[in-house]
């Protein structure tokens, strides 16, 4: 059995990230403030460590079981903070993605994994690690669009027009790039069951669940397109396909439909 | 606020998203009309002949529409975002009772299978939702490859390349054929089995299975409930997979590995090496419990076919068990021989069919009792003669999804 210490590479990237926020937020000079940035870039360094340790000692891609995906989760979700911050400068988004992604690493810390090491046959595949990176990669995305529509629906029922504009065009870039990931998956998924399983789509419930996020989200971005929507609307648009989204990744294994499902793979 | 202004009559032209919804709507509920009144035996097989003439037809008023028709207001609205939109809900629709039904073959319910829920893709309103969205998006895609524009690449790698996929999965699903072959190790076979029609089919080569290689993962420990004979998993903890000199924490105990066999056969209280057919792996452990400095040494197998399993009891509530040993890889050594005394010898694993003929060829599974002693390997041979048109649509939105990276890169104005 394999035991690495997850709680401490946990509870130091967690305050690791505290202090850089505080120091982001309540710091007078702009010195502070960059140490607060080097402070939550460390952080990111050391979940980062921690994936690859795992990886070597499991001798196979850690991406097997729900635990495993939300740590690559707690992985991408400051990653996309930190771009759109060295982006755009949304310090706000940084903090909202830090502490989603320390929920997702608390949240494992509560249901700790036994990592065993067996991987089945099934899963051997060179399409195992870019399928599960590149649909974490947009569910983190896409979760940072999320964010980013409760931050816009509070402006807008405020009447903070400014804000409300900014959350809108800030939703639709982490939204078009998500998608585009998103797609991606889905089609890498595609051509992995067509060599695994010998067809490309036979509507397991999670493939089921993984097409209805993928065309709400396409949805979405008709919506937008059409622009006749106010940004209410669309705001909670966004919110109603990432509960789907959330219903893809975790709730497909209860519910009725999920039976028989060969996207089973937590115990 | 601008649509009050233009408020218009219902179904008078342009037509809007109440008229789009409404067609939606309707034509989802002639399904159901028409699944219930065909007392919910579904969408039957048509011929090959018969969906061939569809699809040309289908292609035939989509291009004439499209092209020649396109100031005809019903065109316009069938191009349009409103009847787009209204198409992907209702495709949505059909996918999301989908995911909320059990998918199986034979309900219990009435409603169930009298509307087909439980087996949508062969259903009425599954199928109409499917070419409205196909006439749909059809239209739409073709108002932007004429006139053409370069900018409109990437809708066109987006949006031609999904008609593509629906097209040529709907109309090629009833050519695809998947076949069950059993093969016995020595033994020549060309027969195959048909599981949806429950037919066997000659094939044009016969498959000679040489050899069956199963490789495992050392086993696992585990603790079971004496009263019930489970196992006490508590989130997957409580499982070591067992490897020379391993140690362990379980529940209570402390456990140390101190001799293991891979295949071992049993004479008196010991175990020992042996590779019979049927030796099962086994364990020499000592199990320490600190609470009450206990510590009990003893032998554990998980036993085979042919081999009882032994288990370790560590106290009155607990004992320590061998789980059967996961497999890790397994493939087939297998040879296709064809009429014309061609022989070709292929490696077959999960994961890498071999393609042959139009078919390709599957590893599927053996006989899970007999484990790595298994002679007998299961394969499949699936032949979709529409898989490269799916390909086709497959690249082609891959290609549509990176030119949304720019899109993604770009601010959008807001209205």
């Amino acid at each position: 059995m394999i035991w690495i210490n997850y709680n401490v590479y946990a509870a130091l990237a967690i305050t690791t990230w505290l202090v850089g926020l505080l120091l982001m937020y309540r710091g007078k000079s702009a010195g502070t403030k960059n140490t607060g940035l080097v402070f939550i870039v460390v952080g990111q360094l050391i979940i980062t460590f921690f994936l690859v340790q795992l990886w070597l000692l499991l001798d196979r891609p850690p991406m097997r079981t729900l635990g495993e995906t939300r740590l690559w989760y707690s992985f991408f979700l400051p990653a996309v903070g930190l771009v759109t911050y060295f982006r755009w400068r949304y310090r706000w988004f940084l903090a909202y993605s830090l502490i989603l992604s320390a929920l997702f690493l608390v949240l494992n810390a509560i249901y700790p994994e036994n990592y065993s090491k067996t991987l089945m046959p099934a899963l051997q595949s060179p399409w195992f690690v870019p399928h599960v990176v590149v649909y974490i990669f947009a569910y983190a995305l896409l979760a940072a669009s999320s964010i980013v529509a409760v931050r816009g629906l509070f402006s807008s029922y405020r009447r903070k027009d400014e804000v409300t504009r900014q959350s809108l065009s800030l939703a639709d870039n982490l939204v078009y790039i998500g998608f585009a990931f998103l797609t991606l998956g889905l089609l890498f998924g595609a051509l992995w069951a067509k060599e695994a399983w010998g067809h490309y789509w036979t509507w397991d419930p999670k493939e089921t669940w993984a097409f209805i996020t993928w065309i709400i989200y396409l949805l979405y971005l008709h919506f937008r397109f059409r622009q006749k929507l106010t940004a209410k609307q669309l705001f909670w648009t966004l919110l109603i396909a990432f509960l789907v989204l959330l219903i893809c990744w975790f709730g497909v294994n209860y519910l009725p439909s999920a039976a028989n499902s060969i996207h089973t793979y937590t115990r | 606020m601008s649509q009050k202004q233009n408020k218009k009559p219902v179904w008078i032209h342009p037509w809007g998203y109440v008229e789009s919804f409404s067609v939606a709507f309707g034509l989802i509920s002639v399904g159901f009309a028409m699944e219930f009144s065909t007392q919910g035996r579904g969408v039957p097989d048509f011929t090959n002949a018969t969906l061939n003439v569809t699809a040309v037809v289908l292609v035939f008023l989509i291009l004439t529409g499209g092209l020649f028709f396109r100031k005809v207001p019903l065109i316009q609205w069938l191009s349009g975002v409103p009847a787009a939109i209204s198409a992907i809900a209702g495709i949505s629709f059909m996918a999301l009772l989908m995911g909320l039904t059990l998918q199986q073959q034979n309900p219990d319910a009435f409603w169930v299978s009298r509307l087909g829920l439980s087996r949508i893709t062969s259903s009425w309103p599954y199928l109409i939702a499917t070419f409205y969205l196909l006439v749909v998006l059809g239209m739409a895609t073709i108002k932007r490859i004429y006139p053409w524009k370069p900018g409109n690449i990437g809708y066109l790698l987006n949006h031609l390349g999904l008609w593509i996929v629906i097209f040529a999965a709907t109309f090629g699903a009833s050519q695809i054929q998947r076949l069950e072959m059993t093969l016995q190790e020595g033994r020549l076979e060309y027969r195959a089995l048909d599981r949806k029609y429950n037919v066997w089919i000659d094939m044009p080569f016969a498959i000679r299975l040489h050899d069956f290689v199963l490789e495992q993962y050392p086993p696992k420990l585990g603790i079971i409930d004496n009263k019930t004979g489970r196992i006490i998993h508590e989130n997957g903890k409580n499982l070591m997979l067992v490897d020379t000199a391993a140690t362990g924490t379980m529940l209570d105990w402390y456990i140390r590995v101190l001799t293991y066999f891979d295949q071992s056969g049993k004479a008196g209280e010991h175990y020992y090496f042996n590779n019979e057919p049927g030796a099962a792996p086994s364990v020499k452990v000592q199990a320490i419990n600190e609470k009450f400095s206990d510590t009990i040494t003893g032998w554990i197998s998980c036993g085979s076919f042919n081999r009882p399993y032994e288990a370790l009891k560590i106290s009155d509530q607990y004992s320590l068990i061998m789980l059967f040993p996961e497999p890790k890889r397994f493939l087939s050594e297998i040879e296709i021989l064809t009429t014309e005394t061609e022989t070709v010898p292929v490696s077959l694993e999960v994961n890498s069919p071999f393609s042959f003929q139009g078919w390709k060829i599957y590893q599927v599974s053996y006989d899970d009792e007999l484990g790595r002693w298994s002679d007998t390997s299961v394969i499949e041979l699936v032949r979709d003669p529409w898989l490269p048109a799916v390909y086709s649509g497959i690249f082609m939105m891959m290609a549509g999804a990176v030119t949304l990276f720019w899109r993604g890169n770009k601010t959008l104005t807001t209205s």
